[in-house]
Order: C-alpha cells, then structure tokens, then sequence
C-alpha cells in the first residue's frame, strides 16, 4: 500500500528532523569529487489526452556538478507513432525554435486511451558519422474520471494543513497507478519532484470518497521550517484555488515518478537503500522516459474554516 | 572505593561441604561409572566450586591445579571444577587474575567436593583486568574471542555518559560500527544481521534503542559481554558473523545490594538481593527523559511530543536442591518517538526459564525454555489518514545442552534445541477501509550438536565437533514461484501447519591451539557457519524496521567458511597480552536488493532479492595492558570485504558497506589517585564507501543523478577522541551509598565525521550542489552514579 509507505516517510521525516535536533545534526555545504561518466542521451515526453502539439523535450546528461546546464539535443529527427487496432498514424516532430531541444508534433493532436504510442528519435549522439536510434513505447491506460475534489483543513499540533481529497471511482480488478499534479491559483507544479503519485492496493475497485492523497502546509506555518526545506515545499492558504489533474499512468511511469522522487536528493542512510539509477524505458543507453496518460481534473477553493 | 566486607562462616561452609560430599557419593553409588578410568589405582574426583569471597559470584576460567601431578582444571560457567587423581594429600593452588591465589591442602581419601573462595586483589577503582585470561588466552583453542567485563565496558568513554556494550564491542579489532552511532555493527566484514545477539542466552532481534545510538544492555546489569567473531560455540548457530553472548550478573548476594545512575539522558538502577537462603534475585531498570522536558516547552508542538526508552530485566533464580539451579528472566524494552502527526514505538520482550541440573562432577546439563519478540509499530494520527501500521518477529525455542567430561583431556559438548520463529511482516489498519494483513511466514528450525573439547598433550588443544540443522517452512502460506525475470510464475498454497519445505545443513567446526612456550601460542581455526533467516533492511544505519524472512523454496541459506589463524604472546608474566590475528571469509549465497527495492509492505519480496558471494580478509592486531595504573588497549585492523551478486551493480563486484581499509582503535584508562581516574578513546577508520553520482539528466528544470557503479567512492576519514573523567570522594561512613561523579566529553575535538551527503539545488542558479550532514558535534555529559 503506497500510500502508506510514503506518509510514513513523510512524518518519520518530521519525526527524524525533530530528533535530529535534539542531537545536534547539521548540515553543511561540502565539495565532493566524483568522476564523470560518458554523456548519453536524455529522452523525456508525456503524451496527453489534451489537443495540444505533443511534447519531446531532448537533451544530454553531463557531469553532475557542472555549472552550465544540459546542453539540448538540435539535431534530431523525432517521429511518433500511434496505434490501434488496424490504425496506424505517424507524426514527425520538429525543434520548436532552433536550439531549444523541444521538439513537437505539426499540428494538434489528442492521445487516445486503449492505443499505443511509440516514439524513435535518431541522433548521431557521439559524432561518429551514424546516427543511433533511441526508442521508447507506451500504452495509455484507461482513463480515470476524477466527479470532484475537495479541500479541507486540519490542524495537526500547530500546523494546519490542507488535505487534498478526491472522488473517484477505481477501476475494478486491475492494478491501477495513478498521478496528480495541481496548481495552485495560477501557478503549476509541474515539477516531477512534486508530483503526487498512488496506487490502488487498497481501494479494490471500489468508489472512492474523499481519499486523502496528499496533505499542504498552510503559509502561516511557513517560518517554523527551514529556509531551505520551505524552498522545496507548497505551501497554501485559505481561499486558494486549487486545480488538480488526475491520471490513471502505466505502472513503469510510476515507478519512474518514484525513482525520480527518491533519488533526487541523494539517500538518506536509515531509509533509503543505496542509490541506485532511475528506471527508464528508453532504449540503447539513453535515459528519461516516454509514456501516455488520459487526465480529469477538477477545482476547488481551501475553505477558510476547520473541517470537524 | 572498598567493597563491603560480607563474612561467611566457618560452620555454614562445613555444612555445605558434608551436604554435597553426601550427596556426590551417593549419585556416584548409583551411577554406573563409565569407562574411562585410565590408571590401576582408583582414582578418584575432587571437585568443588571457586568463588568471589566477598560476592559469592563464582569465578569462570580460574585455575585450580595440583602441582605435584602436573593437572588441573578450570572452572566452567558455574565456578565448578573437577580433577581427577589418586587418593591422597595434595597442594593445590587456585588462581585468578586480579585475585589472591590460594594453596591449600586437601586430603583427598574419596570423590569429594572442595570449595575455594578468594579474595580480590584489587582495592578501590576496581582497575581494569581485562579477562581472566591469565594464559588461557594461550591455552584455549577459541580465538577469535574477546571479552569484556561490565568494568571495562563503564571505562570506555560514552555517548551522553551512556554507558554502552554495543559500543565497546565496537572497538574490538574485526568490528565496524556499520554507521555512526549505530548499534548495528559488522564482524570480519559480514553484515549486521549476522550477528547472533544473546541476553542471557535467548535471541535478542533487535538491540539499539534510538535508531541505534544506545544498545538494549543496562551495563549496570551486566556481567560479561564475549564476542565470537565467526567461531561460535557448539551450542549456537545460525548466523555467519558472529556471536555477542551478553550474560547478565548472577551472584548470590547476601543482602540487598543496589548500583545506578543519573544521567542526562537517562536514568538506572539495578537492585539485586537474596529470598530467603535458596533464591537472588535482580531487577534493573532504565529509562530516559528527554520527553519530560519537552513537556515543559510552551511550543504546543513540542508539548505533544514525547520521545523515551527504557529497559527493564528481571531475573530471579533459586536453588531447590545441591544439584539443581532454576532461573526465570524477564525484559521488556521499548523506543516511542510520538509528534502531533504521529507515532513510532519498536521494542523487544524476552521471557526464558532454565534449569541447571549437576548429574555429577562430570556431568551438567542446562533445559531452557524461551520467547523473543521483537515488534514495530507506525501510526499516523493525521485526521483523513489515519493509519496503523504493526510488524513483529516472534520465537519460542526449546534447548537442551549438555556438558560432559569424559576425563581430564577430552570434554564434550552435546545436545538439541528447536525453535519456533514466527514472521508477521505488517498489519494494517485504517478506519473505514478493511485491514490489509501480509501473510505470516512460520518456520521450524531444529538443531543437533556434538563437540569435543581434546586435551592432546601438554602443549596441544584441539576443539572440533559438528552441528546439524533441520529448517523448516510451514503452513499457512501462499508461496509464489518466480521465473528468472523475477516474476511471479504461479502460486502454491499450503494449509496450516503443513511443511512444505525442508533444508538440511551441517556446520563442522575445527580448532588447534599449540602451545610454544608458557608465554606464547599459535592457533588455527576453521568454521563453517549457515545462517536460514535475515533482514531485508538496504539501509546502512540503524534503521529499526528490521524485517526479517526466512529462507524458503526461493531463498537458500547463506553459508560461510571462517579460516583463520593466529599468533598470541603474553609479556610480563600475562599483564601484556598481544596477539596477531589473519580470517578469510568466504560467504556464499549471501544476499542484496536490487536497485529501488520495494521492501515494506510487499508480498513479492523475494523477488527483489539476488544472491551471489561474499568475501571478506584480514588482519587484525591488538596489544592489552591489563595490569597497573595505566590500563587500556591499542588495536589495529587491516581489511576488505566485498560482494560480487548477480543483479547488482551489473554483476560486479563491490564493496561491502562496512568495508573499512584501515581501523585503529585506542583506549586507554589512568588511575591517577583513588578519587580521580581518566579514560581516552581515540578511533580512527577510512571513510566507508558510498555512491556518488557520475553523471546527472534535466527534466522541466530540475536535476536527476546517474549513478555508473555501486559504493565506489568513499566518505572522508572518520576519526574522533572522547575524553572521560571520573572522580569518586572518600566514602563518608555515614551515608549508605558510595557515589561518583564522571564527567565525559564525545568527539573532543569536534571532527565533523560525514553520516550522510546528500544533495540540493543552488537557488540561484539550480545547479545542483553537496550537502554533508554530521550528527555529532563535541558532547559533554555529566552522570552520577552511585552504588550500595
């Protein structure tokens, strides 16, 4: 049951940090030397289901601690292909503005629920001469209609939170993951270490009503964590609105999520196991991922009251 | 600081000579006497039982000999001896190290039953002895042991003047902390969960309190804690690494007697005293506070907060007759860390009875009975996820062991245990949702063992002997079989107390010590360890939620071959012990998780688990000055250990976590006056190995590591002084209790010894950068201790 594992490594965090604090920890900038491995590829695109120009963004991985960014991918030929049962269609994709490393679709399409999508993209990446082939395929799952979410608020000790709940109905049988991003008033999350994810071990194909799936910090609390821990946090306050966008993902996308959310700031020795490479499903050496969800989202105003 | 002088009388002494001197003649009249009567003259046992004189404990390993037939005896976990002669009048000389030998007379006319009591040597502090080993360190095939008494463990400087077992047993040379100040800890490079952990001879699954900055043991209460770094005794198996046999005080006090502590953290007492003639008893307690200042804090937070452990043994034992001993022993012990979002409590619970029964001089025998539990619990009080969330491991076992001496030269050891081990790896509850239970894994694990304790000759030892283990896997269960992708290829259901499965496995055992001269010895041993159940636990430190599982139809034991040999040689007549040490390890189907292994809460996993092979090699060199004003040790270890495991790191080898190419430990303890004693410990070790990032990918702004190899580069050096000082005022004759105040500084010179590097963006320009977390700064501590 996800859902468990990852509250408890939310406030065994807390519960960490406080002890922590007891004893005396710090944390200090250091300087660390590590080798650097040979570049690959980067390869990262979510099909949707909105009719949008679909999405690649291309680039190369580099040291870790190099102070220029990753250097984009121009020189690209992206084609995706999507499939049905006796349906094929193909679509080449093109750099959006020269240099940039984006590279979408001519003209609008929607992802389909039920149909595969696969993308190739051929580079000369290491400047032989040949170009090598990088590819990647993806089903979009079934999609997941999210009827509404609603936001209520709690206090926990001192900090008041706000829960995001959300009615939905889990599809029976199957093993289901899903994804929720959110934004708040205007502004997107669209971070993947914010990324809320779950999955349905426990709901068993029943409707679900007012599952609590993630928990924000009310702004008001703001000055009791961190400078640094606030940087890295959402925080809300009565009267926000919220939009979330629910979808029902693939389980190698998931895991993905999850990789990339463990990962990111090194392992934490009591928790963690030892680092280890986020999956992928990117073929040939290269890294990232490519997958295709439906969304449903909804909207919803944090109330200013307590919920009981 | 004197000991209180407790007289035994002359009269009581007679009348427990002529109780067991009746007693023995008519067990030896009714037993048929066996064969190994080797000369035409009768010969015939003088045995009897070597004690503390003023504590009544009796004395392990002392030496009781007859020099005038060149034999003798050392008494064993008891304080009994047995020597066989000829009848007549004999000198015998009994000694001990940091007692006053005694000679004494005896005609012996029959099997007869003497007893000694001797004095101690040492005044005030209690200076440090580091063992009995006075040459038996020499003479005893077992290496690969080190023994520390409760008084050399409360030298050591402490973590907030706690004093600690696990941490001493840290210093010795083969043995890495496997994080610091974790409790768990790694033996001639094995991992932490193979080590066998006894209080009092009952499996202790889990022994740190505080994510392992403190160990389960309240040293006050403690007798001896001996580590056997790979060459267990006959009577134990199950684990590869090693065996810490923590034996708590058993002396039969005369009257109430109590010693404890107040501390910073937290607070002891240990009170022991006597039941009527026949039965002591002792109970000790600890318990820290932090939490009570919390509840003073006007932060409303910090109010519903509550953060505390304690321990609590209880032991009782009674003599109901000259041949037969019972003992009950009881812990508790538990760790809850509680915040207003929260709660996170694990502990263990130990009951266990034995009965020692005296057949004859030659013959003893212990029956035990025992359960351990071990258990963790997650809750999360959050309104809208509101979940709980329980795990344990649970074991009743069954030992019988038999010591039996065949002669003066040949001592077996033999007997049986069964043990029941129960695995419940979580339950879950969460209101309004039906309870999500993993299915319980039950295993039968059963045990034969026979081992030979051979005298050769003057000069030559030898211990050899084989253990044969039964592992059971039992029903209820639903097994799954997994295709070589590591997939579920079907399920196998087995009813209720079915066996469905069965490993057989042997662990011989073979050790030579040869004696050169009476100053010197060289020894040679080999073991092979096989160990059925293991923790699925990837984190380095010491993470309490240990799950355990046993090996299955997927998952074959782990086995170990131990080869090592050593050197050992004692100057100035045994007050400097020196010994030099070469093992090589090499393991086999020893296991990892793979990369992102989902380990809790899932029912699959044995499919995350890979196995392949292990070594691990050193050289490990000591030298100990058990003697005079100044006393301590200096150790120094030099080693590798690696795994090399098909599905990690690409089926390379790596290095282990707890690999540590150079470690030096050093402590030493100063009595510069009877009020006033110092210690210093200084520990030195290479950085162990981590995982640095070689490489790093971009996605919508944010920064992700690639990693090319597993633990290739190492933290910086971790070294560290501790400084401690103890000063006990002249006793006042008026006051009851003897205190003394100690006064201990951690991490002296505040080296900021790396526990953690993570990582974090630069705000400015989200670049990523390293962030080194340290846990300890330099501590001090101020505890008080008193004694009655």
């Amino acid at each position: 049951m996800k859902i468990v594992s990852k509250f408890s490594k939310i406030y065994i965090g807390i519960l960490i940090a406080t002890s922590a604090a007891f004893l005396g920890a710090c944390t200090e900038d250091t300087t660390i030397n590590t080798e650097n491995s040979t570049p690959v590829p980067v390869v990262y695109g979510t099909i949707t289901d909105h009719n949008v120009r679909q999405e690649i963004d291309l680039s190369s991985s580099t040291g870790y601690f190099d102070k220029e960014g990753n250097r984009r991918i121009s020189e690209a030929t992206v084609t995706l292909d999507e499939d049905s049962t006796g349906i094929s269609n193909t679509y080449t994709l093109a750099q959006d503005s020269v240099g940039s490393g984006i590279y979408k679709t001519q003209q609008a399409m929607a992802g389909k629920p039920g149909w595969t999508y696969k993308l190739t993209v051929k580079t000369d990446f290491d400047q032989d001469g040949t170009a090598e082939t990088y590819q990647a395929e993806s089903e979009m799952p079934k999609r997941v209609n999210l009827d509404s979410i609603t936001i209520t608020k709690a206090k926990e000790g001192s900090y008041t939170l706000f829960s995001l709940n959300i009615n939905a109905q889990d599809p029976p049988v199957e093993e289901n993951y899903y994804l929720c991003r959110y934004s708040i008033n205007d502004t997107i999350y669209n971070k993947i270490s914010k990324y809320i994810y779950f999955d349905d071990t426990s709901l068993d194909g029943t409707y679900v009503k007012n599952l609590s799936i993630w928990h924000f910090f009310d702004k008001g609390d703001k000055s009791k964590f961190s400078d640094s821990d606030a940087e890295d946090m959402v925080f809300m306050s009565a009267g926000d609105r919220v939009h979330a966008e629910v979808s029902n993902i693939t389980e190698g996308y998931y895991h993905f999520i999850e990789d990339c959310q463990g990962q990111k700031d090194g392992s934490n020795p009591m928790f963690g196991g030892p680092p280890a490479n986020i999956s992928t499903n990117i073929s040939n050496g290269a890294r990232g991922y490519f997958t295709a969800f439906s969304t449903s989202s909804a909207n919803y105003v944090a109330p200013k009251d307590f919920t009981k | 600081m004197k000991k209180e002088k407790v007289t035994r009388s002359k009269s009581k002494t007679k009348l427990d000579f002529i109780k067991f001197f009746v007693l023995s003649l008519f067990i030896l009249l009714s037993c048929v006497s066996s064969s190994f009567a080797q000369n035409a003259v009768a010969n015939v046992t003088l045995s009897g039982v070597v004690k503390d004189k003023t504590t009544g404990e009796p004395l392990i390993g002392a030496n009781v000999y007859v020099a005038a037939l060149k034999r003798g005896s050392k008494t064993d976990l008891d304080g009994k001896y047995s020597i066989k002669l000829p009848m007549g009048t004999y000198r015998v000389k009994v000694s001990y190290i940091g007692y006053k030998s005694q000679k004494q007379s005896v005609k012996v006319t029959d099997n007869m039953e003497f007893a000694f009591n001797l004095s101690s040597d040492i005044e005030l502090h209690e200076v440090v002895i580091t063992s009995r080993r006075k040459d038996e360190n020499l003479s005893k095939v077992d290496m690969g042991v080190q023994k520390l008494t409760n008084i050399e463990i409360q030298k050591i400087p402490a973590l907030m003047g706690e004093v600690d077992v696990i941490k001493a047993i840290q210093l010795l040379p083969g043995v890495q902390s496997t994080s610091e100040g974790s409790s768990g800890f790694s033996v001639r490079g094995g991992s932490a969960d193979q080590n066998l952990i006894l209080l009092d001879n009952v499996n202790m699954y889990n022994a740190s309190h505080m994510f392992g900055f403190f160990s389960v043991f309240n040293n006050d209460a403690v007798k001896s804690a001996e580590l056997y770094k790979g060459n267990l005794p006959m009577r134990f198996g199950g684990r590869l690494s090693s065996l810490l046999d923590v034996q708590l005080k058993d002396d039969s006090p005369e009257k109430i007697k109590g010693v404890g502590g107040i501390g910073l953290i937290s607070s002891r007492l240990t009170l022991e005293g006597p039941l009527g003639h026949n039965t002591s008893w002792l109970i000790s307690g600890r318990r820290s506070y932090v939490d009570l200042f919390l509840k003073l804090s006007s932060d409303p937070d910090m109010k519903s907060e509550s953060i505390y452990f304690y321990d609590i043994n209880a032991k009782l034992s009674h003599r109901f007759s000259a041949k037969d001993k019972v003992y009950v022993n009881l812990y508790s012990g538990k760790d809850l860390f509680k915040s207003s979002f929260g709660n996170f409590s694990y502990g263990n619970a130990v009951a266990s009875t034995y009965w020692n029964h005296i057949f004859s001089e030659k013959l003893f025998s212990r029956l035990s009975i025992d359960y351990t539990k071990y258990h963790y619990e997650l809750g999360s009080s959050m309104q809208n996820s509101q979940v709980n969330w329980k795990s344990d491991i649970q074991d009743v076992a069954l030992h019988y062991d038999i010591d039996h001496a065949l002669s003066n030269k040949i001592k077996l050891e033999y007997g049986l245990s069964s043990t029941y081990h129960q695995f419940n790896p979580a339950l879950v509850a969460r209101p309004g949702y039906p309870d999500y239970r993993m299915q319980k894994s039950y295993a039968l694990e059963h045990s034969v063992y026979l081992g030979f304790d051979h005298k050769i000759n003057d000069r030559i030892n030898l211990k050899y002997g084989l253990r044969a283990t039964a592992f059971q896997n039992m029903g209820k269960a639903s097994v799954y079989s997994y295709d070589k992708n590591y997939e579920v290829k079907d399920t196998t259901y087995y009813k209720s107390g079915k066996i469905y499965h069965t490993y057989i496995r042997f662990e011989p055992r073979f050790g030579i010590a040869y004696q050169l001269d009476d100053r010197s010895s060289l020894k040679a041993n080999y073991a092979h360890n096989v160990q059925f159940i293991q923790i699925a636990n990837n984190s380095d430190s010491g993470s309490p939620l240990d799950l355990w599982f046993p090996a299955s139809t997927n998952i074959k034991p782990q086995r170990a071959d131990l080869y090592s040999v050593g050197y050992f040689r004692n100057f100035n007549k045994n007050a400097i012990e020196a010994s030099a040490e070469l093992y090589y390890k090499g393991m086999n189907n020893v296991i990892d998780f793979v990369d992102n292994a989902q380990l809790l809460l899932n029912d699959k996993l044995e499919g995350e688990v890979r196995a392949g092979k292990g070594k691990a090699y050193g050289m490990e060199l000591m030298l100990k000055k058990n003697t005079g004003k100044l006393t301590g040790f200096i150790n120094y270890t030099l080693s590798r250990t690696e795994r090399t495991i098909p599905g990690i790191n690409n089926g390379k080898t790596y290095l282990a976590p707890s690999d540590k190419t150079n470690s030096v430990n050093l402590m030493l303890s100063y009595e510069l006056s009877k009020k006033w004693s110092f210690s210093a410990g200084w520990v030195y070790a290479t950085g162990t190995p981590i995982t640095y990032p070689t490489g790093r990918f971009e996605i919508n702004g944010e920064y992700y590591p690639i990693y090319s190899g597993r633990n290739t580069s190492r933290k910086a050096d971790y070294h560290r002084l501790d400084l401690s000082a103890t000063y006990t005022p002249v006793k006042n004759p008026k006051r009851w209790y003897q205190g003394e105040w100690n006064f201990s500084l951690y991490n002296a010179y505040w080296h900021k010894n790396p526990w953690m590097v993570s990582f974090d963006q630069n705000t400015s320009n989200g670049i990523p950068k390293a962030q080194m977390t340290y846990l300890f700064g330099a501590i001090p501590s101020i505890t008080y201790n008193f004694k009655f």
